[in-house]
């Protein structure tokens, strides 16, 4: 899918971001890049297929809550193309503050929020959806303490790769099957992906907390 | 400092002959590698960090310490380093730094006019620990340590000494000569 200009006009931001930030105008770039607009349109078209309860459902709206948000690329795709429910909240959460208030001035509609991913108690949230599309870059121990800590039913779209070569990716999965196993025991209803990509593989499983 | 495939061991054993000629304070060589053989040979703490930012982890070690890269030459006496360990001190690369890099483009691309050839320290490894804490966003952001250092408000000061020069300045037989950046 070509880049939607009409969904993230990122570029009409960028003489704010070179004044502001100059440092941070790479970075951007980056995160608004067409991989990683793919990768994230890639999951929504999946999570739109998920035909499994989960929690809160059955209510008018929900909340929704992305882990390591960066500058709110996957926040704002969700706003605009997430169709299984109305949604009431989508909060982005980064330990990067710069990226926070950079996202806050692009997209003021999402809420962001500067907090590390390991520090967020899911418990006293009322989350139906927490998204972490970046699992490589968290110790295991941490995305399982982070499962643990939330609601049953909770639904939890995780997305990681096998690129070994970057050095932010300490914790990279072999193939989809070992990603998929690493969360059998805490999750039903399992739906599992992988996409192509130039250099590597990226993996996702969708699936609900027991 | 000696990982990876860059440098030959050689280079390793060329600085400790030069520092036992030109270090006339008494001190201990260490070399810090991921493929320790020698005496001197100490294998790196975190084997998951790559390149430079093993050099970054040296701040753990406690006490009067200074470091240097494989890729100098030491001509003459180098005591004068000796002193103000209770500062964290790294190189000021303005000597040799290109002068006419336009501001906006030094900004955008997280450029540095500290250099870390050489460094100085005694008590820093809060220096380490601030980097180990965000490491996944450092790493994302910063090409390098001198980079991290200069623009994330590390608190350091700057060795400014012309007895210090880079071979970009092409002065030979300045008591220690670095050779940043000619060995990619």
């Amino acid at each position: 899918m070509i880049y939607d200009q009409n969904i993230i006009n990122a570029h009409k931001n960028i003489e704010w971001i070179a004044k502001a930030y100059p440092g941070r105008l790479l970075d951007a770039f980056s995160c608004f890049s067409q991989n990683q607009f793919d990768c994230k349109m890639w999951l929504i078209d999946c999570l739109n297929q998920y035909p499994f309860h989960f929690k809160y459902k059955t209510r008018d709206s929900i909340d929704i809550a992305i882990l390591g948000g960066w500058y709110g690329l996957m926040a704002k795709l969700i706003s605009t193309e997430f169709k299984l429910k109305p949604i009431n909240n989508i909060y982005s959460y980064d330990f990067d503050n710069i990226a926070t208030k950079i996202g806050k001035q692009i997209f003021p509609e999402i809420a962001f929020i500067e907090k590390d991913v390991t520090e967020i108690d899911l418990g006293r949230k009322n989350f139906s959806i927490v998204i972490n599309t970046s699992c490589e870059h968290i110790e295991q121990n941490l995305l399982y303490k982070s499962i643990d800590s939330a609601p049953p039913k909770t639904l939890f779209v995780l997305q990681s790769n096998n690129y070994n070569q970057l050095q932010q990716h300490i914790n990279c999965v072999r193939n989809l099957d070992h990603f998929k196993n690493q969360y059998k025991t805490r999750m039903e209803n399992i739906r599992a992906y992988e996409l192509q990509k130039e250099k590597y593989t990226r993996f996702m499983i969708i699936g609900v907390k027991k | 400092m000696n990982w990876g495939t860059k440098y030959p061991r050689e280079f390793t054993h060329k600085l400790r002959e030069s520092l036992q000629k030109h270090l006339t304070v008494p001190h201990k060589f260490y070399c810090y590698t991921d493929k320790p053989v020698d005496e001197h040979d100490v294998e790196v703490k975190y084997p998951y960090l790559r390149g430079v930012w093993h050099k970054l982890a040296l701040l753990e070690n406690k006490g009067d310490s200074l470091f240097f890269d494989l890729d100098i030459d030491i001509n003459s006496n180098i005591d004068f380093l000796c002193q103000d360990f209770d500062k964290f001190s790294v190189l000021d690369s303005t000597p040799w730094k290109p002068k006419n890099i336009p501001l906006l483009e030094f900004r955008m691309t997280q450029n540095t006019l500290v250099n870390s050839s050489v460094m100085r320290w005694s008590n820093h490894a809060h220096v380490f620990e601030k980097f180990q804490k965000h490491r996944d966003m450092y790493l994302r952001l910063y090409a390098g340590i001198d980079r991290y250092i200069y623009n994330e408000k590390v608190e350091y000061h700057t060795i400014r000494t012309d007895k210090i020069t880079s071979w970009y300045q092409k002065i030979d037989k300045s008591p220690i000569v670095i050779y940043n950046g000619k060995y990619k």
